[in-house]
């Protein structure tokens, strides 16, 4: 039994936004898959009974359906874990994206902690399919607070969204913050805006999802060391904020990814996308990389502290990919 | 109401299906087979009262709603909503073209002015304007609202497991505004259905889903109205409606040859096609 199961995670945060979503929204419904209690709808249910459309263990049906509640002016929240919801309806979001439709989808149980389930619950692809929809606005919150607060912003958004959570709870980014001797810079949370954690000059951190807790951790470890990180929360991976990667890895000229989900895509290569991009016009110099996420394989059953090892995406994983992006600065200088 | 003038709605079931064959020929795309088993259903549906709808007002609060869940054969529908007066006829002449309202498969965009005015879904990926029809249809329950909603399907999109997801929603859910049209033509791109992937009894399924389930001609407009009528009677159950269809209806050398799903005819196949179809217009 892991140790953090009764902290408040990004799935219960996500779960309060629902009903204080539902309480100022009469036209917001919410349609799930037999997952209501694992996605924290247990209290969305209770209060609006008439909101709430139990589609079963039929995703793309689901999907459809609420392609058609919005066709009729609701405003539908898709919920359902993310290796069927978008990765199992692709098809059906992809028609309801074509329809510019007012359509929230969220996928649940994302990345590779999610308990000893295995690999058939570990997506590890979302972020790869969504990103590449046009339109689309796509949410990585990595703790309670962000979640119940960018889920409201998602809903202001008309047109199509999508919001990864996560089965493990893991604590407030606050409280990891507090914990690690590292004063937030900025506290706002708003969607698009890239969240500058911690202030630094020697190397850039981009994270989300889960993945932030341990930056912080990897950071506080780093400055320990006598290096400057500039920690960044990219709770929004689609659309970018072009404008503070940028001006931050301009002032690093060193930077470090980090996702839970398949290395190739998703986060690591819209930023790489980003920086190359930019080359001859806002980056007159080389930018150092490096990226972390899950390496051509899938994930498989475990505890979250085997698997974040497993596949490099611990706090020692960060420092060692640290030093080899320091090292390759220096070599580029 | 006046008695259906079953003269006139032949008439313009075949003037439909010229506006089809010369759409298709124009833009060198098109499915004629099942744009022509459909014609009469969808002639009976906007031009015979069964549909409750305004051509001046497409986005009537109080309509009933037309999913065409059989994308490919949007040029049928297209016709008759021009011949209905939704937008000009001449617009037809745009389909599949680049630019246009008329896409090759429909396309509706939530809140655009460039939506063509009675298209209410974007279609072409079979089995999914089902599940549409059934959140529209919940959608109006919950806001207490009396339309109805149809659905037109074809036989070989129910070999789409989607679409048994939504049979099984629907009956849950007790949609009894819901009304499935399934045109059965008997063939799909491959061959004949009951040689690429046969569906068996389709009746004997719907039946233990749950549905009310009638049958009637597809090509004959007393028993397509009756039925449509009798479909939109509340009976506190969802309804499906088998049309029993001929693939490629009104062109002799078309009709139940599945190499007219997607095929585009050539100039002599083209005059033919169209003085049968003129001959047959005016004869019934």
């Amino acid at each position: 039994m892991s140790s953090t199961s009764q902290i408040k995670g990004n799935r219960d945060g996500f779960g309060k936004a629902m009903v204080e979503i539902a309480k100022k929204d009469p036209q917001m419904v919410v349609l799930c898959g037999d997952l209501s209690d694992s996605l924290k709808l247990t209290e969305f249910k209770k209060l609006f009974p008439d909101r709430y459309v139990e589609c079963g263990v039929a995703e793309q049906n689901m999907m459809g359906v609420a392609s058609g509640l919005a066709l009729q002016g609701k405003n539908p929240w898709v919920v359902s874990y993310a290796v069927f919801n978008p990765e199992r309806n692709l098809d059906q979001l992809r028609t309801a994206v074509y329809s510019e439709l007012n359509i929230k989808v969220v996928g649940g149980h994302a990345g590779l902690a999610t308990g000893r389930y295995g690999s058939t619950h570990q997506a590890l692809e979302d972020l790869a399919i969504i990103c590449s929809l046009p339109y689309m606005t796509a949410i990585v919150p990595s703790d309670y607070q962000e979640a119940l607060t960018l889920s409201q912003q998602l809903h202001k958004i008309k047109g199509p969204g999508y919001l990864r959570l996560s089965r493990l709870a893991k604590p407030n980014v606050y409280e990891i913050a507090i914990n690690n001797n590292i004063k937030i810079y900025e506290k706002e949370l708003k969607i698009g805006h890239a969240q500058i954690l911690n202030q630094g000059n020697d190397l850039t951190i981009i994270a989300n999802g889960l993945m932030l807790q341990t930056a912080i951790e990897a950071t506080a470890l780093l400055k320990n060391m006598g290096l400057s990180v500039e920690l960044l929360n990219l709770h929004t991976v689609k659309p970018l904020d072009e404008t503070v990667i940028i001006n931050s890895v301009k002032k690093t000229k060193a930077l470090l990814v980090a996702q839970e989900h398949q290395l190739n895509s998703g986060l690591n290569s819209s930023i790489a996308q980003l920086i190359v991009n930019n080359f001859g016009t806002k980056l007159n110099q080389a930018i150092a990389c490096e990226f972390m996420g899950v390496d051509e394989t899938f994930g498989e059953s475990g505890s979250e502290e085997e698997l974040y090892q497993k596949h490099s995406l611990d706090k020692l994983a960060f420092l060692r990919k640290a030093k080899l992006v320091l090292a390759k600065k220096k070599s580029l200088a | 109401m006046p008695a259906p003038d079953f003269k006139k709605l032949h008439k313009i079931a075949y003037q439909v299906r010229q506006d089809v064959l010369r759409m298709t020929v124009l833009s060198e795309s098109g499915h004629l087979a099942g744009s022509f088993s459909g014609s009469e259903t969808m002639v009976a549906l906007y031009f015979a009262d069964i549909l409750r709808h305004d051509p001046k007002r497409p986005n009537w609060e109080k309509r009933d709603f037309f999913i065409l869940s059989k994308g490919h054969v949007c040029p049928t529908l297209y016709s008759v909503l021009a011949r209905k007066g939704f937008f000009e006829v001449q617009e037809l002449d745009e389909y599949a073209k680049l630019g246009s309202r008329l896409q090759g498969h429909p396309h509706f965009a939530f809140g655009s002015k460039h939506n063509l005015p009675g298209i209410e879904n974007t279609s072409g990926s079979l089995g999914q304007g089902i599940s549409q029809a059934a959140g529209i249809a919940i959608g109006l329950k919950m806001d207490g609202k009396k339309n109805h909603v149809f659905c037109l399907m074809s036989d070989g999109e129910q070999q789409e497991g989607q679409v048994w997801e939504a049979y099984t929603f629907i009956n849950h859910h007790n949609l009894d505004n819901f009304v499935g049209l399934i045109d059965c033509n008997k063939i799909q791109i491959s061959g004949k259905i009951k040689n690429v992937l046969p569906i068996r009894d389709l009746k004997l399924k719907l039946l233990a889903f749950g549905f009310r389930v009638f049958e009637a001609d597809g090509h004959d407009f007393a028993d397509l109205i009756k039925k449509l009528k009798l479909a939109k009677s509340h009976e506190r159950k969802a309804t499906v409606v088998l049309l029993n269809t001929i693939a490629g209806k009104g062109v002799s050398f078309m009709e139940n040859d599945s190499k007219w799903h997607s095929h585009v005819p050539n100039e002599s196949e083209y005059s033919q096609a169209m003085k049968e179809l003129e001959i047959k217009g005016k004869n019934n």
